[in-house]
């Protein structure tokens, strides 16, 4: 039994998806915002990469206060040199996605995977309470897509990945910019990376592309779809393994030519 | 005979009275900042008081005249008092002098008796409605007592009139010591020599607000005690006469603001004390007696709710109202500054709009080099460093509304046709920062002014144009502060002077319907341009239809300062009630010169006047023609 649990948010350099600014990424900004609602003044807030990136300024105005910057150099996988860091941190709290970079939205996977604890995405609200057992236990409200919302309960240590409509204000102080401390922690030497796959760089659109089967449906059936709640086919795998129930996918996404492998 | 030497004695008890007094209400201004000043100003006092000042009273004929006698009066025969009963010399001449005096102060005081038995809701009463009854017993004492002759004059009368003539010297002297009416005497008169904008008195107009020094980590007003101690003194000037709050458009539409209040409030926070005495209109929706503040207590919530602070739309009508000439929108930036710099605490969509600033340089997000989409098939040449041009086109946030895009289209025709020497800044330009300097975002604004003062250093111009007047405030009135001193011009302006050299002949218009003319608050109160409007609205053979409020004191559209942004609910919008003053003078089409006036009314619903920009209105006259 503790008498205190920790909480650090990931802040990763933030870029505006049309000027290209630097600026707090808005996903880890929440966060963060949600860190320091669980933890007050406690959050340590941690961003892997150097002191200099411009867009640690604004952690600073939204009220991060001291911002401790692992040294890892901007083009390897910060994932290895973060959980190495953060391995006595009970709740760690990401955004889904970096702006910047690779922004594949792995990180808090490959985090929690290296520290072995489970991650939980897309978390609208945190409250952190002690259990039966006199130690420290999560619940979290998990965004759904439609308006569904499910409640998690889970004990710590974990990841927390934060949906960025996670009701926060964010309030950008100039003052607190100006008072904010930034502390390079020392160099811990590389860790080997996890993965570090060939990547083919392109512009990103503002929005996600969704994959979308080509259905041959005619207008009238796709109105009639729309408009009555019937089975719209396809397959609801409840049972199997998770293996299985990931093959049902692939293969629908194989079907439908939206994967070539 | 005793009467002589009393008064004597009461005159000196009265002047010692007034120095204490004046020295503990001082104490108080000096709780507040710094401020460069020198006691030489005071011989200056004469002149600001009966020109500059009196130039702001005699709008009101009444209540000038009425001043006049009762204050004329008043200190003729104070001086007369000093004189014969200080110095001791019992002249009877100068008595005669005094009866003189008196009588003039006591007819002074019966119009001000007689406008306060059916006053107009915009003055406060309380103590103030003391004033007219214990000034007469001044006069009237002071009278009996030096005119009646001593064998006239029983023990019982005299007496009687000593005691009149004590009610009325306790109510001048005691005022500036206990902070009742009669300290705006003595406040009003040290206002005058220390003002805090001492260039409003050299012609010009001092609407720019002043830089703060971030890197001192000056974040503005959180305190009555981070006021400039000639701030502090200012508030003390005031008399409640409420034309401030006649004239805010946010106190018309029912917001809670009420610049009379707010300055009142202030005062209580300056002196310790709490709005209970406060005996005017309230601020609307937010009852009196509940706010109480002290000099070095946080101004916002307990004094002043922050909602107040974020009502105004800083289009200065309550400036150019005031008599005593205080600056009640530097106050609310001032405390804007800090809510907005040390909490980040800033309503509605505002923290929206000053983060794309920061981001992109635009208040809407947008992509800078989106700016001049609008002029792409007008083949219009972009500036370029080490090409010079003579005149500079500066869009501004205009430039993204599909509606204002017509006005911007519509100038460049017009310059095309006077074939100015002209070029669009293009994707270098930047917002010029002026809603984020209004909504207290102090750091956002100076960051933005001096990218594009860097960017302006690049080019080679002889003026700047532009078709926003907020985008003509600041460059002209507040970059200079940072070292960027343009000729800027407003599009109304370089227009009129086209068509009076000549080089653009404009037609008759074929606009036949009743037309009226808005001033925008940032051409006309701002930067003293209300004439080259209208005369370019004449030369097209245009009759305006004034509306009650025009020129310098327009009523404001609800478009500045960022209040569509912060949004405080009201019961009323003010582009409705300017709408309203339109449909008064049966106006079919309201000319403007602004994006935001024009964004403002076109938004009102319902049938309503069609609105056309001046360029507008200048371009189909030069259509009509071909």
């Amino acid at each position: 039994m503790r008498d205190t649990f920790t909480v650090a948010a990931l802040a990763s350099a933030g870029r505006h998806p049309v000027s290209g600014a630097p600026r707090a990424c808005r996903a880890d900004a929440v966060a963060m915002a949600l860190g320091r609602r669980i933890a007050g003044d406690a959050l340590r807030v941690v961003h892997a990469g150097t002191a200099e990136e411009q867009s640690l300024q604004d952690y600073l105005a939204l009220g991060a206060g001291t911002i401790e910057v692992l040294p890892v150099d901007p083009s390897t996988d910060a994932a290895p040199a973060l959980a190495d860091y953060l391995r006595n941190v009970d709740i760690i709290l990401t955004g889904g996605n970096a702006e910047f970079g690779r922004g594949s939205g792995l990180l808090p996977y490959a985090l929690a995977e290296a520290l072995k604890r489970p991650v939980i995405a897309n978390a609208l609200d945190v409250n952190v309470e002690r259990n039966a057992d006199a130690d420290w236990s999560i619940e979290i409200r998990q965004f759904l897509p439609k308006g569904q919302r499910r409640r998690i309960a889970c004990p710590l240590p974990l990841v927390v990945s934060v949906h960025p409509r996670a009701p926060v204000e964010l309030k950008y102080a100039y003052a607190r910019r100006m008072s904010g401390r930034i502390d390079v922690a020392p160099d811990q030497g590389m860790v080997a990376p996890l993965l570090q796959p060939e990547w083919s760089v392109e512009i990103a659109s503002r929005r996600p592309v969704r994959l979308k089967a080509q259905d041959g449906k005619s207008a009238h059936a796709r109105m009639q779809s729309a408009i009555v709640s019937e089975a719209k086919g396809g397959v609801v795998a409840f049972e199997g393994t998770t293996v299985d129930k990931a093959q049902v996918m692939l293969n629908y996404l194989r079907e439908h030519r939206l994967v070539d492998f | 005979m005793w009467v002589a030497p009393a008064v004597t004695v009461l005159f000196w008890v009265s002047v010692a009275t007034l120095a204490m007094g004046l020295a503990r209400r001082s104490a108080l201004w000096r709780a507040g900042r710094e401020a460069p000043f020198a006691w030489s100003e005071l011989l200056a006092v004469p002149k600001r008081y009966f020109i500059d000042l009196h130039h702001v009273v005699a709008r009101d004929p009444y209540i000038a005249k009425t001043h006049i006698a009762t204050a004329g009066g008043a200190i003729a025969a104070l001086v007369l008092v000093a004189l014969n009963y200080g110095l001791v010399i019992y002249a009877r001449l100068l008595d005669w002098g005094i009866l003189l005096a008196a009588a003039v102060m006591l007819a002074g005081t019966y119009f001000v008796w007689a406008r306060r038995r059916e006053s107009p809701q915009r003055l406060s009463r309380g103590a103030w409605n003391r004033l007219p009854h214990s000034l007469a017993a001044f006069a009237i004492g002071l009278a009996i007592l030096v005119m009646a002759p001593p064998q006239a004059l029983s023990l019982a009368i005299a007496v009687f009139a000593l005691l009149l003539l004590l009610a009325g010297s306790a109510e001048l002297t005691l005022g500036i010591g206990a902070g009742s009416p009669m300290k705006h005497a003595v406040a009003g008169l040290l206002h005058l020599a220390f003002h805090p904008r001492p260039e409003r008195f050299s012609g010009g107009r001092s609407t720019a607000l002043a830089p703060l020094a971030l890197a001192n980590r000056d974040f503005g007003v959180a305190k009555p005690a981070d006021f400039l101690w000639t701030e502090l003194l200012s508030f003390d000037a005031c008399v409640e006469c409420g034309k401030c709050e006649q004239s805010c458009p946010a106190f018309a539409a029912r917001q809670p603001l009420n610049p009379k209040k707010l300055i009142q409030d202030l005062v209580a926070g300056l002196s310790s004390s709490s709005d209970v005495a406060y005996a005017g209109r309230p601020y609307p929706g937010i009852s009196i007696g509940a706010h109480r503040g002290s000099p070095d207590q946080p101004i916002v919530p307990k004094l002043i709710e922050a909602e107040t602070v974020w009502s105004c739309t800083t289009c200065r009508a309550c400036v150019e109202e005031c008599p005593m000439l205080i600056e009640h929108v530097d106050a609310i930036v001032g405390m804007r500054r800090s809510l907005n710099l040390t909490q980040g605490d800033v309503p509605g969509t505002a923290p929206e709009t000053l983060s794309n600033l920061r981001e992109t340089g635009t208040q809407g997000g947008y992509a800078k080099s989106a700016r001049y989409n609008w002029a792409i098939d007008l083949d219009v040449p972009e500036a370029q460093p080490g090409k010079p041009v003579d005149l500079l086109l500066f869009a501004g946030e205009g430039a993204f509304d599909m509606r204002y895009q017509r006005t911007l289209r519509a100038l460049v025709k017009s310059l095309k046709a006077a074939r100015v020497d002209f070029a669009i800044l293009g994707p270098r330009e930047c917002d010029t920062g002026d809603t984020a300097r209004r909504l207290g975002d102090e750091a956002t604004f100076q960051a933005l002014a001096r990218q594009n003062i860097a960017i302006l250093a690049a080019l080679n111009f002889k003026r700047i144009v532009t078709s926003d007047p907020h985008v003509l405030h600041s460059l002209r009135n507040e970059y200079p502060a940072f070292g960027g001193n343009y000729t800027v011009i407003h599009h109304t302006a370089l227009l009129a002077e086209l068509a009076s050299q000549g080089k653009l002949k404009l037609g008759k218009t074929t606009e036949t319907r009743t037309l009226t003319y808005h001033d925008p608050c940032y051409l006309g109160r701002y930067n003293g341009e209300t004439q080259a409007p209208r005369d370019l609205l004449r030369n097209l053979g245009i009759e305006v239809h004034e509306m009650q409020r025009s020129g310098l004191r327009a009523r404001c559209c609800g478009g500045g300062g960022g209040a569509p942004l912060t949004d405080i609910p009201g019961k009323q919008r003010i582009p409705d009630i300017r709408m309203a003053d339109a449909r008064e003078v049966g106006a079919d089409v309201i000319a403007v010169a602004c994006p935001q006036c024009t964004a403002m009314l076109e938004g009102v619903a319902g049938a309503r006047a069609e609105i056309l920009d001046i360029a507008e209105l200048v371009a189909s006259s030069l259509e009509a023609q071909q």
